[in-house]
């Protein structure tokens, strides 16, 4: 899973939305590290439609312009919540071993 | 709808139909929500965003394109081996070459080389019979026609076809083997008919040669191809987008190849190459590769 499918599912996880709602919550989540094009964002989008993990909640028309929201499957519920121990196992792993300083020489898995 | 909608609008002609009519509208209303008040132009990197994610839309699904490509491949190679073996068998070893026992014996160890070539196992050696048989077709062909452009044009082309379909994986495994058992019972059918005329061991006319191995099966055999393709497409049912391309990156050059004299061919063969490689790229266009939609209805 790449990073703005992981943030996209993240950001529908506690309620539906709609693509700009969506864009808003990558940018707070990411502190606005992250700000994808839309057209991006609505390839990720179509992806994970695709493989079930995002459905579409419902749409409307609001001030003329349409709006189609959408929430995670259950599939995707699971996918994220997996995704997410896998990434939060692999950053404690990162800072213990920054804890432990630099690495040094001789040390197994080094590379040439 | 004010100008940068319209202008947003535009830019979505870079989508396959059936994606604009399922997303425009929402992405549309997204782009405007992200813009600044009083903009007027679309965003620089909104627009290279829009123009790139609806060219990879388009082309998604290359699988069809890449299987159209192999099939016209796989057609071409017959064509080279063909023309190879003909022009070998006549050029460079009359007496033995000239028999029909021997033809037929040399275009089954192609067929073999061909069908081996796309063999999992031995996929690392496919691209060797299309680089055997140009090799084959240069030194025979030459020997008879000498090395001239109309000449080598066309089969240059023929042979940028057959390694396309070589170096990727040939799945169409089925249809190769009937286009070149074709291609096969077409040359056979062919030189059956040249002996009519004379055409027999120990005795070459050299028009003759010319004629029967280069001028009329460059007329003839591919427009025999053709037809096999189409037939044996429809027959099996297998009318598909891969069949589809196969044909139109065909057709160009068929009917090209079979309504001009061979001398003009080097008129041609720049044409003919330049227009196949349009026609499979608007076969690409012409066909949306959308992803199935969000409802869950469909298929």
């Amino acid at each position: 899973m790449n990073e703005l499918a992981f943030l996209t599912l993240t950001a529908v996880a506690d309620g539906p939305r709609h693509g700009y709602g969506i864009l808003r919550e990558v940018e707070s989540i990411t502190g606005g590290e992250a700000r994808p094009q839309v057209a991006t964002l609505y390839r990720t989008i179509e992806r994970l439609a695709a493989a079930d993990l995002l459905v579409e909640h419902d749409s409307e028309v609001v001030d003329g312009r349409f709006r189609r929201r959408y929430r995670l499957s259950d599939a995707g519920a699971a996918q994220l919540a997996q995704e997410a121990k896998l990434r939060s196992a692999t950053a404690k792993i990162a800072t213990t071993r920054l804890r432990h300083g630099a690495p040094r020489p001789g040390l197994a898995g080094g590379t040439a | 709808m004010n100008e940068l909608e319209s202008r947003y609008r535009r830019l979505f002609a870079a989508y396959p139909p059936e994606f604009r009519a399922a997303r425009e509208d929402e992405m549309v209303a997204t782009l405007l929500d992200v813009s600044q008040p009083r903009q007027q132009r679309p965003d620089v990197r909104e627009a290279a965003a829009i123009v790139w994610a609806g060219a990879r839309c388009r082309f998604r699904s290359a699988d069809e394109l890449r299987h159209g490509l192999q099939l016209a491949g796989v057609i071409a190679v017959g064509l080279v081996c063909m023309l190879g073996v003909a022009a070998l068998s006549v050029a460079a070893l009359p007496p033995i070459g000239a028999s029909v026992t021997s033809r037929v014996l040399g275009w089954a160890a192609v067929a073999v080389a061909l069908c081996v070539g796309c063999r999992t196992r031995w996929a690392h050696y496919r691209v060797v019979p299309p680089v055997v048989v140009s090799v084959l077709l240069l030194v025979g062909g030459s020997q008879v026609m000498g090395m001239r452009r109309s000449f080598l044009l066309p089969v240059a082309f023929l042979l940028v076809l057959s390694t396309l379909a070589a170096t990727a994986m040939l799945r169409t495994r089925v249809l190769a083997a009937i286009a070149g058992a074709a291609a096969g019972a077409a040359l056979f059918v062919r030189f059956l008919d040249g002996s009519h005329m004379g055409f027999g061991p120990g005795e070459v006319p050299w028009e003759i040669v010319s004629r029967w191995t280069l001028a009329q099966p460059i007329a003839e055999l591919p427009t025999w191809l053709y037809i096999t393709l189409l037939v044996t497409a429809l027959a099996s049912g297998l009318f598909r987008p891969r069949i589809a391309v196969a044909a139109a990156t065909l057709a160009l050059p068929i009917v090209l190849l079979t309504t001009t004299r061979l001398h003009h061919l080097e008129l041609y063969a720049g044409a003919i190459c330049v227009a196949a490689i349009l026609t499979v790229t608007i076969v690409g266009l012409a066909r949306s590769t959308m992803r199935r939609p969000v409802h869950a209805d469909t298929e």
